[in-house]
């Protein structure tokens, strides 16, 4: 994995904060900026950053939701367990990353 | 999504001119910058506005921040105050629908010209890519990520800071909330400039009960509607044309049911 393509994909999803990425997102629009902020990176390793961190986007609003629900508990018990699940439901990230998919997953689910 | 390039040369002025400017940890949100460059945390400028919740949640409570939201948005559209112009406000919520007003909003404002000019706004900004400052401001406040401090410090972009007003997810919560309502409220303000009632445009299947449609922005809609300052339209499904009625319900009781909460 391209860890300048990982991190690129990682904040054009989450750093800006506008929307979950799904996989109908702008694709070309998305490869070229994340080409551009990762420039050692092939397309490949673009394509492969991009999936995980639109897999990762799309985990994020689903925990999210389920904690809004309840259905990690209340309080620090409940956010570190949704943290945790995030973790292993999309390997290859690190414990800032989660926390940040998981704050900016709270945002979008308010709505 | 188009990018103005006026906007862009203006967001590249403040990036420099911040750079010259030396910032507190502790800022109040006048003044700040909007995160919306490339690889924010990248910035060595950029800070966190750890606003006090307390004080927020005053601020957004009035109308005084409905004229400020107001007031942005007309210096990015001045046609969203011209007699005449057809204004729509659009309304997303659960998962998959921001995607479905985004398209929306891009067909009415990057359509061909009509008259009267159609424009379309929603609680981010003007366009799809014009982003208030009040919204910038509101991003840069991080409100969920200051839920969890450790040792009163929380981490934001993978740095520490210490953050003075500790916040709840509850509290965020109401910030957003009310930032989304004083948003609904600029209905009233567009409908006395231009003096048509304004078209909300709502994408909301699968909303649920307890979030902010449901809780702020509805209720305030359909207040508004009584009013007569708004028409409210309902999308039946993620790929309703803003210009085919047969995809749209009118009237805010023609609304999906909500979601019940778990």
């Amino acid at each position: 994995m391209n860890e300048q393509a990982r991190r690129a994909a990682f904040e054009l999803s989450f750093a800006n904060r506008r929307a979950p990425l799904d996989d109908s997102s702008e694709d070309e629009e998305l490869m070229r900026k994340v080409l551009e902020r990762a420039p050692t990176a092939t397309r490949e390793e673009a394509a492969d950053a991009l999936t995980r961190v639109i897999h990762l986007s799309a985990d994020a609003y689903s925990v999210c939701d389920a904690y809004r629900d309840g259905k990690y508990g209340q309080g620090t018990p409940g956010r570190k367990a949704a943290v945790a699940e995030l973790s292993l439901m999309d390997p290859g990230f690190d414990l800032p990353e989660y926390e940040a998919a998981f704050a900016t997953g709270l945002l979008w689910t308010a709505f | 999504m188009r990018k103005n390039l006026s906007l862009v040369m203006l967001i590249l002025l403040a990036i420099s001119l911040a750079a010259l400017v030396p910032l507190s940890g502790c800022a109040t949100s006048a003044g700040s910058k909007a995160p919306t460059a490339t690889s924010v945390q990248d910035q060595p400028q950029y800070v966190p506005v750890f606003t006090d919740p307390a004080k927020k949640i005053a601020e957004t409570s009035g109308q005084t921040f409905t004229a400020e939201l107001y007031a942005q948005a007309l210096a990015y559209e001045p046609l969203l105050g011209k007699a005449g112009s057809q204004v729509s406000m659009g309304y997303w919520s659960a998962k998959g629908n921001h995607g479905s007003l985004v398209r929306v909003l891009d067909a009415i404002n990057e359509g061909p010209a009509t008259t009267p000019p159609q424009k379309a706004i929603w609680d981010e900004g003007a366009t799809s890519s014009n982003q208030y400052p009040a919204y910038d401001t509101m991003l840069e406040e991080h409100w969920y990520e200051r839920d969890n401090p450790t040792g009163g410090q929380v981490t934001i972009f993978g740095k520490k800071y210490t953050d003075p007003h500790p916040v709840t997810v509850a509290q965020a919560d109401q910030i957003w909330g009310q930032y989304s309502q004083r948003y609904a409220d600029m209905a009233k303000k567009i409908r006395q400039a231009t003096g048509k009632p304004v078209r909300v445009l709502c994408f909301v299947q699968g909303a649920k009960a307890n979030r902010i449609f449901f809780t702020y922005e509805f209720p305030e809609l359909k207040t508004l509607e009584q009013s007569g300052d708004v028409q409210v339209f309902f999308a039946k499904t993620q790929d309703a044309d803003p210009n085919n009625p047969a995809d749209w319900t009118q009237g805010s009781a023609s609304a999906p049911a909500p979601v019940p909460a778990q």
